[in-house]
């Protein structure tokens, strides 16, 4: 067995895990730390479970998405909840896009990349989202897709945009009820009913958007230019 | 009488919706919207209570006629068991 112990969205967890490929997927993320706030362990039952797909993965790549669910399952405990979505920020500010796999998250993220400076993708595939009464924190993870898109930061989420495909591009701002079944889509473990509690205190503390768009940069521009407030970007 | 699923309420921009959760959560493709009312009774569905008991709830706290607060009931009921949700 390793172990290896990470600092992830201010919980320090330490993971029992049967290959070494976790250590280093989570290599910026690893603390020397005695005490914990909670430990995990991965069994051959816990990553045979993750194969569901009939192409054939190795069992170390396999572990690592055990090890994800593991944590995100005990992160709950702590009000951090697992959402799928590529956030980009700038400074201490955060921007969620999230939309179903292929619709161009990716695409749009790396446009504010390009297009707006001082712009960054915080994590481009699973971050952690801290929700209390008064707000949401972003947090990088390991977790940040094939692009490998990310940091091991933190940031203040301000709004949730859903993206979709378009012709042309549109945004508006929408209410949490009319996207609520997207949201649902793409948070982990929807069916836990601590991250339903977090969701509805989340629809509570961001704004959220439906934008239309094509992969032009004024997609970007149109994006930032209506969930961005101007005081964040003159600084 | 009881309910096929497990429903955790989100109160949601002045609007009650009902999410299925627990262990066949992902069986259920779907949310179900309420207003206060049918939120109270499906939360008393929960607590298996019956159809009558239920009216009964309700005539405590609404002022309606009985036989109206059956009929609402009786039409929710309806409805619900027709979405698949009541076993």
């Amino acid at each position: 067995m390793f172990t290896t112990t990470i600092r992830l969205a201010e919980k320090v967890i330490r993971i029992h895990s049967i290959y070494s490929r976790i250590g280093l997927l989570c290599r910026d993320y690893a603390v020397e730390a005695e005490e914990v706030d909670f430990e995990i362990t991965i069994t051959q039952q816990d990553i045979d479970r993750e194969n569901e797909s009939l192409e054939r993965y190795s069992d170390g790549y396999l572990e690592t998405l055990a090890v994800y669910r593991k944590i995100c399952d005990g992160l709950l405990d702590y009000d951090t909840i697992l959402m799928h979505g590529s956030v980009v920020a700038i400074g201490d500010t955060a921007y969620m896009f999230t939309a179903p796999s292929g619709t161009g998250k990716t695409t749009h993220s790396r446009l504010w990349l390009e297009n707006i400076p001082g712009a960054y993708i915080l994590n481009g595939d699973k971050p952690l989202l801290h929700i209390t009464d008064t707000g949401v924190t972003a947090y990088g993870t390991p977790y940040r897709g094939k692009e490998n898109y990310g940091v091991n930061g933190s940031a203040k989420l301000e709004a949730i945009c859903i993206l979709a495909r378009g012709e042309t591009n549109r945004i508006e701002r929408v209410s949490a009820g009319a996207v609520l079944p997207e949201l649902l889509r793409q948070i982990h473990l929807a069916g836990d009913v601590r991250a339903i509690r977090l969701l509805t205190k989340l629809t509570r503390n961001v704004a959220f958007y439906k934008l239309y768009c094509n992969t032009a940069p004024e997609a970007a521009l149109l994006s930032f230019e209506r969930m961005v407030q101007p005081q964040v970007y003159k600084k | 009488m009881k309910l096929k699923y497990t429903f955790e309420m989100m109160e949601i921009d002045d609007e009650i919706v009902a999410v299925p959760v627990g262990d066949n959560a992902n069986t259920l493709h779907g949310i179900v919207k309420l207003n206060g009312t049918g939120a109270e009774i499906l939360k008393l569905i929960q607590e298996e209570k019956s159809e009558s008991e239920i009216v009964e709830e309700l005539g405590k706290k609404y002022e309606s006629a009985h036989d109206e607060i059956q009929a609402f009931v009786a039409a929710f009921l309806k409805q619900m068991a027709a979405a698949g949700l009541i076993a």
